[in-house]
């Protein structure tokens, strides 16, 4: 497998797609910096600094994805993917070597973000971004972000022979992604009491506090809601720029048993498939 | 003798279409097989089944005596080189990049060896240029390269002078040779092209409909497209005893009928024949080559199938 893993991070080194998503992932944290400052002049006070910091974790999915489909793809187009077959490679360390590569550069594309990030805020903003809340977990949970992106789009490009409906299938499930998130994150960061300001009939303002918010996930579907909300990077993702969010082991583990999953499932069917 | 492929019964279904219906085949170790079949006969199944790319239905394959469903069997095709339908290169890679990384995913120590890869299927002066602007002979070419990284004993190609232009037909044949010879490399070529495998071949195996209709060496297939005169007579011991006087070499086929393997002077045949009472019926040239005999024998294969399939409905019937 070392073999594979060689060749694969050969091959990245010199794949064009890795090199202008480093150049955009680097030119985009400097951008929001860039966003942070003038938004800094408007609103001095209660900065949450993470949203700028992390910002780079919101898109590494769709990096993940387009790198995945096309240096995946490109396996199956060239028909390269026969020649690691012929030569007695095993399907099951071809599967993981992909997978490696992708959360590899997943890694990598994030970290040069964090780089980047730290040296262009310190330089627009001054130290004082880097005030984050709770580092450590966020650092957690991006890890296993990455790592579920990785095996979802990995599995994805590996068992779809047909690079052009592989991409289409990824926009598919980064849609899916994507909209399951604003559902449930947006269900589940509803306040349980709100405020209500209404007007008197000597035409004042009374304001009316802790009223039940009907817009509040309770009981079965709360609990629900939780448990899909741990295995969702995008959602996940949402909570790591979220300066008041609480962490819990709950998400990481989940996202890392949906990456185990995903790479048995893949690698299971991988096994089975027939090449041509 | 000693066989570096063999197949049992090997079926291949994909969906409701058979593509291999038992067959069953015997690569000798040395030899240049040469694979010949019509489009669809089930050549490049066999091939995707031998080099791990499919699954067989039922039947088996033994590669270098190992089972395929042994654990071993990816072992032994570390022993292997193939080219399956197309030439399986990085477009976005030079030929030498190419190369270096079939070394890597082989797990070569060094890259010692592709420049002479590269001269030996006459690639050394490509440079910078990308395989995806390479011509199809050259990626042919590259492809044969690939195959031969980490030097293999048993080559497979399928179909490897498909698009090729004469010159590059005769250098794809001329390459072919020479690591047969000077590597002793055995090699599974198919192809329908049956002129070209008549100058490679050692042994031959004819598919069809997914079996394999004949395996037969060159020099027995020599013997069966022999020039000779098919002479039918009214005493056929009259016959043998001119044509021993005459010393020529002869086979026997029937009480009135036999093949001379000879110029034969018929005036000389006739007056010495008419010494012994034996009358003339007729004389035919028979000149059978690799296509004839390949058209006989499917046309054979055809009837076959075609007289046991009408058997089948009427036993159902």
């Amino acid at each position: 497998m070392m073999k594979l893993i060689h060749a694969n991070f050969a091959r990245m080194i010199k794949n064009r797609i890795f090199w202008l998503s480093e150049a955009f992932l680097a030119g985009y944290s400097v951008f929001v910096y860039l966003m942070a400052a003038r938004n800094l002049k408007l609103n001095p006070v209660a900065v949450n600094w993470n949203l700028y910091f992390f910002n780079a974790i919101l898109v590494i999915g769709v990096v993940i994805a387009v790198f995945s489909v096309f240096f995946i793809g490109v396996e199956y187009s060239d028909g390269t993917i026969r020649n690691k077959l012929i030569i007695g490679h095993k399907r099951r360390e071809i599967y993981l070597a992909n997978v490696l590569v992708c959360f590899t550069v997943g890694m990598i594309q994030f970290l040069t973000c964090l780089v980047v990030s730290a040296v262009s805020g310190t330089l627009i903003i001054g130290t004082q971004m880097l005030a984050l809340h709770e580092p450590g977990w966020c650092m957690l949970h991006c890890v296993m972000i990455i790592a579920a992106y990785a095996a979802v789009f990995c599995m994805i490009a590996m068992l779809d022979t047909n690079k052009a409906r592989a991409v289409l299938e990824e926009i598919l499930v980064a849609a899916v992604f994507l909209i399951l998130t604003l559902q449930i994150y947006g269900d589940l960061t509803q306040p349980e009491y709100t405020n209500r300001t209404a007007l008197t009939q000597e035409g004042g303002f009374q304001v009316e506090e802790n009223i039940p918010n009907p817009k509040y996930v309770t009981g079965n579907k709360r609990v629900l809601y939780e448990w899909i909300d741990a295995f969702l990077p995008a959602d996940q993702a949402m909570y790591v720029i979220d300066s008041e969010a609480v962490y819990s082991l709950r998400a990481p583990c989940c996202l890392f048993f949906e990456t185990v999953v995903l790479i048995m499932t893949g690698a299971y069917v991988f096994q089975k498939k027939d090449i041509k | 003798m000693e066989y570096v492929l063999t197949t049992n019964a090997l079926c291949k279904n994909y969906q409701y279409f058979k593509a291999l219906n038992g067959l069953s085949m015997h690569v000798p170790k040395g030899a240049v097989y040469g694979f010949v079949g019509k489009n669809g006969a089930g050549k490049t199944t066999l091939i995707r089944l031998i080099c791990g790319l499919q699954y067989p239905t039922s039947g088996g394959y033994t590669l270098y005596g190992i089972e395929g469903t042994d654990r071993r069997i990816n072992a032994m095709r570390r022993r292997m080189g193939a080219m399956v339908e197309s030439p399986s290169v990085y477009s976005n890679m030079t030929a030498e990049e190419n190369l270096k990384e079939q070394y890597r995913i082989l797990g070569m120590p060094s890259y010692q060896g592709i420049a002479e890869l590269l001269e030996l299927v006459g690639l050394d002066h490509t440079g910078r240029k990308k395989a995806g602007n390479f011509s199809l002979g050259m990626r042919q070419r590259l492809g044969i390269a690939i195959a031969l990284s980490g030097s293999p004993d048993f080559l497979v190609l399928d179909e490897p002078v498909n698009g090729l232009d004469p010159q590059g037909i005769i250098e794809i044949r001329e390459l072919i040779l020479r690591l047969n010879r000077e590597r002793q490399i055995t090699i599974l070529i198919s192809s329908h092209m049956l002129d070209e495998l008549a100058r490679l071949a050692t042994c031959y195996g004819f598919i069809d409909h997914g079996r394999m209709v004949k395996e037969i060496s060159a020099k027995e297939l020599e013997e069966a497209c022999r020039k000779c005169m098919r002479i039918q007579v009214s005493d056929v011991r009259a016959l043998a005893r001119v044509l021993d006087g005459l010393q020529m070499e002869y086979t026997i086929l029937s009480d009135t009928t036999a093949d001379v393997f000879a110029r034969v002077k018929i005036t000389q045949l006739a007056l010495l024949l008419a010494k012994e009472n034996c009358e003339i019926l007729s004389v035919h040239e028979r000149d059978e080559s690799l296509e004839s005999f390949y058209l006989n024998l499917i046309g054979e294969s055809a009837n076959q199938t075609g007289n046991a399939s009408m058997d089948e409905r009427g036993d159902r019937l």
